[in-house]
């Protein structure tokens, strides 16, 4: 299901334009980046978790040049399913 | 990670508040939005949401493995995974409170030694990286920019002698006028672009009588002298840097030990190549050498005892004449003044001017590309005698020189050395 199919049947869920969709979801993303970034891990019941992991720094050689790079920490967002979720995929 | 936890009621709020709907519409269009992701999985086992990322379910095959409790041998069943991956768009906007880092490419010979302590220090909260990464990380950057920078800077300051080189040639060798006067022009922008190069011109002064050949040295003298400054300054610096941050001093030393190299070897090689262009284009780059010194003899000599002026310039003159072959005139400073006196009456001067003119130094015909600007620089060094070139071939306007008019370039002579040589 791509992103058009998704916002359709969501908007024909909700009862409301496409378009409409497109910016509440917008929204809605900005918004859980937001709290994310106030080191929040946003946890969606039945769904699963949104977190922000910090990636350290790091020395890297490219295999080509060989040259060593220090590569800066990061904050990376990762999704952690959440138990429910999980058992129903299993069992399918 | 302690990440303080938070539900969807609180994203709700939030959303509700930036969307300007009731609390109840937003939990709910929420709630949908993961219903809807739901069963995008079960109908096409992923779904991919713009400016979010992409959910996916991705089959594991049936594997062999042991019981951890009992020690059986049991094999797991195959499965279905859920992968999320997150959208680019939604990385940076995650990274923002990082985002001013940059790779950085490191030196082979960095040390590196000290990184894995400061890790090992590192806690795993945020706040605490925060401040530990906002004075690591930037000092480092602004590390090696500045190297990039010192690197950069030695450059000009070098190629300030060696241009002059070049352009002194020509004036140098037509008359002991012009060796003489040009030399205190020199001396002028000497003053102001680079004290260093005075004082060595000034130490050699000393050394010039002796032996004629003192070229390489003055060069060699003078490269050095600018990536020693900057070392200089770049220690400094990094004293400062230290004191700042203490607990890793061995990384530290690394990077000194890595600037300083690379600015001495950047020296090396422009100190050598500009020692060879020297060499190959100026064969008469001697004689600015020796005006220099003639000048700074003559200064000193002038300050502290005039009597000794006449004897102190004709002992340098002579060198110069057998160096750059200018010949053809016997010194004779008395005949010199008057027939000076009486050019100067000949032309028309510049009111309020520095210089007197004293007659035509060479002419030039206007090519495209040509500037006044560029003109006098090149023939006397500074842009500032453009008046003196507007002023000689009375040229009404200076901005539209027609192509092939032939400018004649006005010779000059300083009134404040005037002055000192008419006292006898």
């Amino acid at each position: 299901m791509n992103n058009r199919e998704f916002l359709s049947e969501l908007s024909s869920g909700m009862g409301i334009s496409i378009k409409d969709t497109q910016k509440m979801m917008n929204d809605f993303i900005e918004e859980l980046a937001c709290l994310l970034n106030e080191s929040k891990d946003v946890t969606i019941y039945g769904f699963g978790t949104f977190e922000l992991k910090k990636r350290k720094e790091r020395i890297i050689v490219n295999p080509s040049s060989g040259k060593k790079m220090l590569v800066p920490p990061k904050l990376s967002l990762n999704f952690k399913i959440s138990p429910k979720l999980k058992n129903q995929f299993t069992q399918e | 990670m302690a990440n303080e936890k938070t539900t969807i009621q609180e994203l709700a709020d939030r959303f509700a508040e930036r969307n300007h709907c009731p609390r109840s519409v937003a939990e709910m269009f929420l709630k949908r939005v993961f219903e809807q992701i739901k069963q995008g999985l079960k109908d096409d086992s992923f779904v991919k949401i713009k400016g979010l990322g992409t959910f996916k379910l991705v089959t594991v095959g049936s594997r062999a493995s042991v019981d951890v409790n009992t020690g059986e041998r049991i094999e797991i069943s195959e499965h279905q995974r859920l992968v999320f991956t997150p959208d680019n768009s939604i990385k940076q906007r995650v990274n923002r409170p990082f985002e001013q880092f940059e790779t950085v490419i490191l030196d082979d010979d960095s040390d590196i030694t000290g990184l894995d302590e400061v890790d090992d220090k590192n806690a795993d909260t945020f706040d605490e990286l925060d401040e530990e990464l906002s004075l690591e990380t930037p000092t480092k950057q602004v590390e090696n920019n500045e190297s990039s920078d010192e690197i950069i800077e030695p450059t000009p300051e070098v190629i300030v002698p060696s241009e002059q080189h070049s352009q002194e040639d020509i004036p140098n060798v037509p008359t002991d006028y012009q060796s003489v006067y040009i030399g205190e022009q020199q001396q002028d922008t000497n003053q102001e672009e680079s004290d260093d190069l005075l004082a060595t011109s000034e130490e050699e002064a000393t050394a010039i009588p002796a032996s004629s050949t003192t070229d390489t040295p003055v060069t060699e003298s003078e490269e050095p002298t600018p990536p020693t400054d900057t070392v200089d300054s770049e220690s400094e610096h990094d004293d400062d840097d230290t004191e700042e941050e203490e607990d890793i001093p061995s990384r530290h030393t690394g990077y000194v030990l890595t600037i300083l190299i690379i600015l001495l070897v950047i020296g090396m090689v422009v100190g050598s190549y500009f020692v060879g262009y020297y060499r190959l284009l100026s064969p008469n780059g001697f004689s600015y050498q020796e005006s220099a010194t003639i000048d700074s003899v003559k200064q000193e000599v002038s300050v502290t005892n005039h009597d000794t002026l006449a004897v102190e310039l004709k002992n340098p003159t002579d060198s110069v004449k057998k160096d750059s072959m200018v010949t053809n005139r016997p010194i004779n400073e008395v005949s010199n003044k008057s027939s000076f006196e009486e050019k100067v009456k000949q032309y028309e001067q510049l009111p309020g001017g520095d210089y007197y003119i004293v007659g035509t130094l060479t002419t030039h015909t206007m090519k495209p590309g040509d500037t006044l600007l560029r003109l006098a620089r090149k023939h006397y060094g500074k842009i500032s005698f453009t008046q003196y070139i507007i002023f000689y071939n009375k040229i009404s306007n200076p901005d539209v020189i027609p192509l092939g008019m032939t400018l004649e370039l006005p010779r000059l002579v300083d009134k404040s050395y005037q002055e000192i040589t008419n006292i006898p």
